[in-house]
């Protein structure tokens, strides 16, 4: 039976507008308008005239020619012959059948194994510095080269206007208006000219934070408890010893980890910073996202070593941070909670991260990397009226292991009760999960549920799942705020940090390196009963594909049983199983 | 078995009681290889999982074969098996909780809403942000009701107060995946004018969730009133909700 509607009373306008804010903060993010403009490269037809935009129109305000003196850092992209050859190296290294099992290379034997040779790369380097480029570093796995030079001398050298330009949240940026062009002498030397678009291309996949977290999010001795890490911690497993390295389009402040220590009760080693494309002087937008990754992994491995790679958030930004990684060799685990829909980047974009992120596979480098946060629709964040099926990227990237997010049901002390898949479906939030449209389905990625009436033979997102509901989120730390963050952009570093103790019990018996974990969690996750090595999360869903009994759309093979997890993972990296 | 040895002794010879003693010493002899034999697998071999470690605080001992109730079989080097909880334990609240005493349901919701009017089966909160909206969880039994019966009526209930509601079809506003406690259902969005007599002329946005778990059917309705206006870097319906969502995740269907 139904009753009459009660009217509204008169007096439901208290002034809570801090309140209210806080609400309105996942909004705010996800009506944030960031494009991918990768265009296509080589000799693309110009489209004089206008801005290349990938996907639908964006507002923004042409604010003048960029000032010609003005010094703009970007990359060439170089041919890179031995692609196909890498990405099966890439998958070799973690199959045991292969004869490439666990031989992982060097950065610099990457290029010399599959790049170009040492003459091609002079030749580049020539021409830039002939025609006003200062050339810098050439990373070594030969994937690009970092320029620098004034506007003028980039419009000269590439046949290209630089306009700047303001977008609808007041951000000044520069952007070519046409495709550049790859003169003839460079032709078969350099595929691409990167990052002269200074746009935001990327997101967080970052939610809240919120007033109404458990007692202020998930503590250190929580997590432990529900993710059943008790046992490597009695092992005296804090990641001692152990490098992450995490992909920030943003930086941090010190004061913010050191107050998340007190909170917390951690401490460990001070938090490094790598700049990246000139990286950043101060905090801006992103930088809660920079701290709940930090604070995540400082509280699952408080005494690894955390290493904030920084570059500004511009086209080709994420390749260029992973290439650094890669080249710089001191991690091998990495976090990602940035990314973009997949069907707006372009394929050579898409072309461009494959190549670094295979890179990071051959090194032996596990890249976690963030589901997305709008379920199965992931192009709603960039168009809030744009309702097509679509999984994000670099999630779908092959070459990562992408992290869907849980509600997460425990006790006071953390004891587990239950998760569901993140699901919020009057706004459209919920763990990122569907089929890529750009790339197959891996060979690995087999088990119960990956074999499901939506299969068609392409990548399938998420592979794992992580706490990511902010009303079950983790206690963070941003401009001297605490508050519960949520979001994939937490399951993430989440996974990232539980690698890392994992990692820690595997060097303790003599394993160097685990390698990409993706393949080797399907193996597991297929060989064990369900439920023995994963919470097996079945309620909820990503706003499309309900969760379900094995791997689903919205939170893969589940969430981690930490010690049980970690010892099968050991013995399958030494071969025990 | 002792009355007859007795007996035995009693009537026996010599040979007879000699031929005892040997098979008395070949007995101990037995008994004695067995008792090492045990004792040397017991040392060689795995122990038994120790019991769960049971903290203070915590509950303990879930019913049998429930998934986390042991370590898996492999498992080793410090693993400390998971505590389990009973079925229907509630963990960490995230809001203020409502129980239907009609059909055993329950909710939270956040410190953002407050009950205005409630009875055994419906509960009205009215929003306490700078906005004007009522949110409405109700319930009858499936019997009376289908999940798309009962938020048809909701609609008509409404739209006695607004004659001109109609269907939002603006993609901004779709409901995704609808759902009730993770039980999927159906969802619709409106557009109208309250036009009540005890109010002023002004538009609103209704947002209609009902799911059913095969015992009792409920709707989520939430009314916000101004739904376009802007609001930071969003619009009003948006925002208010995002506060409601926590309604949908918490809620727990009652007992089967």
């Amino acid at each position: 039976m139904i009753r009459q509607f009660a009217v509204p009373p008169a007096s439901v306008r208290p002034a809570i507008v801090a309140t209210l804010a806080l609400a309105l903060i996942s909004g705010g993010i996800a009506m944030a308008d960031h494009r991918d403009t990768s265009r296509p490269t080589e000799r693309a037809t110009k489209d004089r005239g206008q801005v290349p935009v990938s996907g639908a129109p964006v507002s923004f305000v042409d604010a003048g020619p960029t000032p010609r003196r003005q010094a703009i850092d970007f990359e060439l992209e170089l041919a890179f012959p031995g692609r196909e050859a890498m990405q099966a190296y890439a998958l070799g290294v973690t199959d045991p059948a292969s004869p490439d099992y666990r031989r992982f290379l060097t950065a610099d034997e990457i290029g010399r194994r599959f790049g170009l040779d040492d003459e091609a790369i002079r030749r580049v380097t020539e021409w830039a510095s002939a025609h006003g480029l200062t050339v810098g570093d050439v990373s070594p796995q030969r994937i690009g080269i970092a320029v620098r030079a004034p506007a003028r001398d980039i419009e000269s050298a590439f046949d290209v206007t630089l306009r700047d330009f303001v977008d609808a949240q007041g951000h000044r940026f520069h952007a070519p208006v046409e495709t550049p062009l790859i003169p003839p002498e460079l032709d078969g030397l350099v595929t691409a000219v990167t990052g002269l678009d200074a746009r935001p291309t990327e997101r967080p996949a970052l939610t809240g934070p919120i007033a109404a977290g458990p007692a202020g999010g998930l503590t250190p001795a929580v997590i432990d408890r529900a993710y059943e890490i008790e046992g490597l911690r009695a092992q005296g497993l804090h990641g001692e010893g152990q490098t992450v390295a995490i992909v920030s389009l943003d930086t941090f402040d010190a004061d913010d980890v050191a107050k998340f220590d007190r909170m917390a009760g951690t401490s460990g080693p001070r938090v490094q910073r790598v700049k990246v494309n000139g990286g950043f002087d101060r905090p801006g937008d992103g930088q809660d996202e920079v701290n709940l990754d930090i604070d995540v992994i400082r509280a699952l491995a408080p005494k690894a070593q955390i290493i904030n790679y920084e570059s500004p958030n511009r086209s080709g930004a994420l390749a260029n941070v992973v290439d650094r990684i890669v080249a710089d060799g001191k991690a091998e685990i990495v976090s990602i909670s940035w990314g973009s829909c997949e069907p707006l980047r372009s394929s050579d974009g898409l072309s461009r991260m494959a190549r670094s992120l295979a890179a990071a596979a051959a090194a032996g480098i596990t890249v976690f990397v963030a589901s997305g946060d709008h379920g199965a629709y992931g192009c709603i964040d960039q168009d809030r009226q744009d309702l097509r099926i679509a999984v994000d990227s670099p999630a779908s990237d092959v070459n990562v292991v992408a992290v869907g997010g849980t509600y997460a049901s425990m006790l006071p002390d953390g004891t587990y009760i239950e998760e569901a898949a993140w699901e919020e479906p009057l706004t459209g939030w919920a763990p990122g999960g569907g089929l890529s449209v750009e790339y197959a389905r891996p060979s690995w990625q087999r088990g119960p549920g990956v074999d499901n009436a939506r299969s068609n033979g392409k990548r399938q997102v998420p592979d794992v799942a992580g706490p990511a509901d902010p009303n079950s989120g983790f206690l963070t730390v941003a401009a001297g705020k605490a508050s519960s963050g949520g979001g994939t952009s937490a399951a993430a570093p989440f996974w990232a940090g539980y690698a890392l103790l994992v990692r820690q019990l595997a060097e303790r018996e003599g394993v160097r390196g685990l390698g990409a974990l993706g393949p080797v969690l399907y193996t597991l996750a297929a060989s064990r009963p369900a439920g023995e090595l994963f919470h097996d999360v079945t309620k909820g869903g990503n706003l499309y594909d309900d969760a379900g009994a094995g791997w689903d759309y919205a939170t893969g093979l589940g969430t981690p049983r930490g010690t049980v997890l970690a010892r099968a993972i050991v013995d399958a990296v030494k071969g025990v199983d | 078995m002792s009355g007859h040895y007795r007996t035995a002794r009693a009537v026996g010879d010599e040979t007879a009681r000699l031929e005892r003693r040997r098979l008395l010493t070949l007995f101990f002899i037995v008994i004695g290889v067995v008792l090492v034999a045990a004792a040397l697998i017991a040392v060689f071999t795995d122990s038994p999982e120790p019991p769960p470690d049971c903290q203070p605080g915590t509950e303990c001992g879930g019913p049998p074969g429930q998934p986390g109730a042991s370590i898996a079989p492999g498992a080793s080097g410090g693993a400390i098996p998971a505590p389990t909880v009973q079925p229907g334990t509630v963990g960490i609240r995230a809001g203020t909780p409502w129980k239907s005493t009609d059909h055993g349901f329950e909710f939270e919701y956040s410190k953002l809403w407050k009950v205005d009017t409630a009875d055994g089966s419906r509960v009205d909160l009215v929003f306490q942000g700078r906005a004007d909206a009522v949110l409405t969880v109700a319930s009858v039994a499936a019997s009376e009701a289908s999940a798309e019966v009962y938020a048809n009526r909701w609609a008509d209930t409404i739209r006695s107060d607004a004659p001109d509601l109609r269907v939002d079809d603006r993609e901004k506003n779709e409901i995704l995946g609808p759902m009730i406690g993770f039980v999927d259902g159906v969802g619709r969005t409106y557009a109208g004018t309250w036009s009540s007599p005890q109010a002023a002329t002004r538009p609103i946005g209704v947002s209609v969730i009902s799911a059913t778990d095969g015992r009792t059917t409920v709707a989520v309705v939430l009314v916000v009133w101004d739904p376009d206006d802007d609001i930071a870097s969003t619009w009003m319906q948006y925002a208010v909700r995002s506060t409601a969502e926590l309604v949908l995740k918490t809620f727990r269907w009652g007992p089967t």
